[in-house]
């Protein structure tokens, strides 16, 4: 798929909206790696 | 490195911006650094250093083991050294060199002016260089530095002292800038390319490193959360590791590789991508089956999360958990072996010349291959009840990490260099760094094998005395190699010096494809800030 032109402001929300999928992403495995342990150690 | 004066011919909206300047004077530009040649510069001089940091304690290593008995070191410095060292080599010799290889890349390859985000990218540098202090700093500390592996398992990791909470927080630093060093990436990937550039028309480089990202942010947080249990187990009274609370090591050794195995595949995707890069240049050929080299990557980045397990196969698991991770981790030689064809196939009937980048890249190909043989027999759960926790192992890891990732680096300096620097760097000595790496690593690893199968154990500081022939010329290869890598150090730091001028092709006589091949050699401070058309 060919990215758009580069348009500042499409490419600043792109920016914007992929950091923060990918930090929640981050966060998620995070958390869900202790919560799974916590759930196995009960 | 980069010139401070800036690319002709930028478009007028980008002067409201801001004013065009160059770099900033001094320490400045370095601890405030946001343009990505300058960071990129930054992580490859650190690696660079704990390389030798890292190698120093190899030959510690290796010295101690040249002959039977104890006659160097006391037995808790050698584990000290041997947990140190791998744990220096990973995370600040190999991660960070190919991170700096991405900085100073991606950009260009892709044209884009810089990084999606650069102050993000200022701070994951800087967390570096204050984790390894702290590291480094544990060889002072009551009790020594941690001396239970690098992989940390407890409860032993648990009873070092002074460095075990040390050693944490250097941990979740590195981890906390590998993050978000692959969060940069793949935002830079998927929202700064130039037009034009589809995903199936980026450089392998680019892509490998598009995986290796990804890999990067699922995989970082479970090696913190592992370590953040570790923590509290100790601290807090939690007992997720220990029996005598209800918990179990065992889970600790299953969370640690589920990190701890697609962590071996990004400390050496960026390399296929850099082996990709530089083989087609120097047989003056395109790459072979491009696309089947995507999707192999790919493949490879998807199992290697399923096959964890088979760094414990002598754990006591059940036979069909063994089963099933024998056979997932032979399938992960079908694509790598997919990727070895297409490499060789890329030479076949080309026109190849054997600059040091390409001398590099072919014997990556020759040796990484023998490592991944090595892995495929570690990968039989009943032969692996044999090799397990010997020599045989350290053999295997070492012959894809050395002359497979370390290679790999060292070819995408020598191709690289010239443009990051615009000087050519002396080729003679190169390739005498080559030759001299290349036996030395064989003469230091090769012997392994023949230690490891005749029942070596590993992260020992003394051995039984059959061992001792084959222990005393693997430690004289350590030697020559270390005294080796001084040369590497010193064409690169002549060449960032002075030298004679690049052409910006460089490799003139090559084909290099790829838009930073458009670029001067040294390119612009700011590159790019018009985006190229791709066809």
């Amino acid at each position: 798929m060919t990215p758009p032109a580069m348009n500042q402001h499409d490419r600043k929300r792109g920016v914007r909206r992929s950091t923060i999928w990918m930090s929640l992403l981050a966060f998620a495995i995070y958390a869900g790696f202790i919560l799974m342990a916590v759930l196995r150690s009960s | 490195m980069s010139t401070a004066h800036t690319h002709a011919g930028h478009a007028a909206g980008h002067h409201d911006e801001h004013d065009h300047h160059g770099p900033e004077k001094g320490w400045r530009r370095w601890v405030f650094a946001t343009n990505h040649k300058d960071i990129g510069t930054l992580y490859m001089l650190f690696s660079m250093t704990m390389f030798f940091i890292g190698g120093a304690m190899a030959m510690v290593i290796r010295a101690e083991l040249f002959k039977p008995g104890m006659q160097l070191v006391d037995p808790m410095f050698f584990n000290s050294m041997t947990t140190m060292h791998a744990l220096i080599m990973i995370f600040g010799a190999v991660m960070p060199a190919f991170v700096g290889l991405a900085n100073w890349m991606i950009p260009l390859q892709v044209g884009a002016p810089d990084m999606a985000l650069p102050r993000m990218n200022n701070f994951s540098f800087w967390i570096l260089p204050f984790a390894f202090t702290m590291l480094l700093a544990t060889l002072f500390v009551p009790g020594g530095s941690p001396a239970g592996g690098w992989t940390m398992y407890p409860p032993l990791s648990l009873q070092n002292g002074t460095s075990f909470p040390m050693l944490i927080f250097a941990v979740h630093l590195m981890g906390a800038s590998s993050i978000m060093g692959a969060i940069n990436v793949v935002v830079t990937i998927m929202n700064m390319r130039a037009p034009g550039m589809s995903l199936l028309k980026m450089p392998l480089f680019v892509w490998t490193w598009l995986i290796t990202a990804y890999l990067l942010v699922a995989v970082m947080p479970v090696l913190a959360g592992a370590v953040t249990m570790l923590l509290t187990d100790h601290y807090f009274g939690t007992s997720f590791f220990q029996a005598a609370g209800g918990g179990d090591p065992v889970m600790f050794q299953h969370i640690f590789w589920f990190f701890g195995h697609p962590e071996v595949y990004i400390m050496i995707l960026p390399a296929f991508g850099i082996v990709s890069e530089i083989i087609p240049t120097f047989s003056r050929k395109p790459l072979f089956g491009y696309d089947a080299m995507v999707y192999a990557t790919a493949s490879i980045a998807f199992l290697s999360f399923i096959v964890w397990a088979h760094h414990m196969f002598t754990v006591g698991m059940p036979l069909a958990g063994q089963m099933f991770f024998m056979l997932a981790t032979m399938l992960i030689s079908v694509p790598t072996g997919v990727k070895v064809f297409n490499w060789t196939a890329t030479m076949f009937k080309g026109s190849i010349s054997f600059e040091p980048p390409m001398l590099f890249a072919i014997s990556f190909l020759f040796l990484f291959t023998i490592g991944g043989f090595s892995g495929l027999m570690l990968a039989m759960v009943p032969a692996d009840f044999q090799y397990h926790d010997t020599y045989f192992v350290v053999a295997h890891f070492h012959y894809v990490l050395v002359p497979g990732a370390i290679f790999s680096i060292m070819a995408a300096v020598y191709y690289w260099l010239p443009k990051w620097t615009g000087h050519m760097y002396n080729m003679k000595l190169a390739t005498w760094h080559f030759w001299l790496s290349t036996v030395f690593v064989n003469v230091l690893f090769f012997p392994q094998h023949f230690l490891g199968l005749a029942g070596m154990p590993r992260r020992i500081p003394d051995y039984s005395t059959q061992f001792a022939d084959w222990n005393m010329v693997s430690s004289i290869g350590g030697f020559g190699f270390g005294l080796s890598q001084l040369l590497f150090a010193y064409i690169v730091i002549s060449t960032m010096r002075s030298g004679v001028k690049a052409t910006d092709k460089v490799w003139d006589g090559g084909t290099p494809q790829g838009l930073e091949w458009t670029l001067s050699s040294p390119p612009p401070y700011h590159s790019f800030e018009v985006a190229p058309e791709v066809k």
